[in-house]
């Protein structure tokens, strides 16, 4: 390889790894909001719908997110709903990762002592106004190490996202695999990319958990 | 809704069944012994075989399964190494699994009190001896939950063995959705089937946990 084609596979590479980060962030927030509601739901809902979110979570932690990918994506159009493959991939990912990261919600709730509820009452604070000024922020200062270890999850998931025929990093590696003839190099630059972006991702998580241990 | 022609086809899926078992049994019995290599070398006081360790470990974590399937059976062909589809796919999950298997190694070894060590050695019993008479037994108690869920992961992960046309559940899917045009009862069935095994093996979890309780020693 020539240092000019070197430096356009890799600008070619990083196109794909802008697309993995989109596709992972819509993924998180999607996932993020459902799973903050499912936690709430199974510490606090009433019997019916607690009952509900703690299957909605077994179901989704047994099936792999490739087979849900698959099924969704080809199943929509027989149902009528025609979307785009990014979308149902954040939509139907952010569906999977809700379950993961409602559990890494309803640990870290469940982790704010119960005397902040009391002090709360007894400030004559309502429970909404409680559960969102007092409880919600440390909780969510406790959860950051495991929710960052599911967004590396979810990073790495969306790889299966060029099995469904999305273009992304792992897509544009194979292409320019295809290419240059070059695959092992083509496929080990993509491990590198991966590696940039969840290796610093599970730095982050690592370094803000020992600083919280000594607090 | 068309379950007739799932009827019609359940032996083609079941096929698909046996296949992910056999490449999630493959990974486990990797990743069991390549875990422990792994313990080995991430706790050895030699600082060359520690670093070898931790950076197997960072690497493996850190990039999709996906991506380092494609490696084996995509990659290593060009330096003649042909491995067949399911060899890639059983060799990729057990050294992927490998690193997080011997990190449940090594955080359960590592649970274990340093005095039940010290006391061991106290008896004038050999390093080795009290490795394996004292500080294991307990150790393993405490790595069965991990493991078990690892295990969980693993099953979950054989899917991926479909994207190098690896004959299993999601493949038998796949094929039969393009013969059937009935992707919604193809699939429903297919997550079941995997539902099924994952829920299997949490069950046979809950049994061992309570046949081998960990017992709280300090």
């Amino acid at each position: 390889m020539t240092g000019a084609m070197l430096l356009s596979t890799g600008q070619y590479l990083a196109r794909g790894a802008v697309v993995t980060v989109g596709l992972s962030l819509g993924m998180i927030t999607v996932a993020t909001c459902f799973g903050l509601m499912l936690a709430v739901l199974r510490l606090y809902g009433v019997g019916p719908l607690r009952l509900a979110a703690a299957v909605y979570g077994l179901i989704a932690r047994g099936v792999p997110l490739l087979v849900l990918l698959i099924g969704s994506y080809f199943s929509l159009p027989y149902l009528g709903i025609d979307l785009p493959l990014w979308l149902v991939v954040v939509l139907v990912g952010g569906l999977y990762f809700a379950a993961y990261m409602a559990e890494v919600f309803r640990a870290a709730l469940a982790a704010v002592p119960r005397t902040q509820w009391d002090a709360g009452r007894a400030l004559g604070m309502r429970r909404l106004q409680l559960f969102t000024i007092v409880i919600l922020p440390q909780a969510s200062r406790l959860s950051i190490p495991p929710f960052l270890n599911v967004v590396l999850v979810a990073v790495k998931n969306t790889s299966l996202v060029s099995a469904i025929g999305g273009w992304e990093l792992v897509a544009a590696g194979r292409e320019i695999g295809e290419r240059t003839m070059e695959i092992l190099p083509a496929y080990l630059a993509v491990a590198a990319f991966y590696f940039v972006i969840c290796f610093t991702l599970s730095q982050i998580a690592r370094h803000i958990e020992k600083k919280m241990r000594h607090v | 809704m068309d379950f007739a022609f799932i009827k019609t086809n359940a032996p083609f899926l079941l096929d698909g069944a046996t296949m992910t078992v056999a490449l999630a049994l493959g990974a486990l019995i990797g990743a069991t012994a390549g875990g422990a290599v792994v313990a080995a070398l991430t706790m050895s006081r030699l600082a060359p075989l520690r670093w070898l360790g931790l950076a197997f470990v960072e690497v493996m974590r850190n990039t999709p399964i996906l991506v380092q399937i494609f490696v084996l059976y995509f990659g290593m062909p060009t330096l003649g190494l042909t491995l067949s589809a399911f060899a890639s796919a059983v060799l990729a999950m057990s050294l992927q699994n490998s690193a997080y298997v011997g990190e449940i190694y090594r955080a359960g070894l590592e649970s274990i009190h340093p005095r039940q060590r010290e006391a061991a050695l106290a008896l004038g019993m050999m390093p080795g001896q009290a490795l394996r008479t004292i500080l294991l037994p307990q150790a393993l108690r405490r790595v069965l939950p991990p493991l078990g869920n690892q295990f969980i992961i693993i099953i979950k992960d054989t899917s991926v063995a479909s994207t190098i046309a690896v004959a299993e559940l999601t493949q038998a899917g796949k094929l039969l959705l393009d013969r059937s045009a009935a992707p919604y009862e193809t699939f429903t069935t297919v997550a079941l089937m995997y539902l099924g095994m994952s829920a299997a093996v949490a069950g046979l979890l809950k049994v061992a946990e309570f046949r081998f309780p960990v017992r709280v020693s300090q």
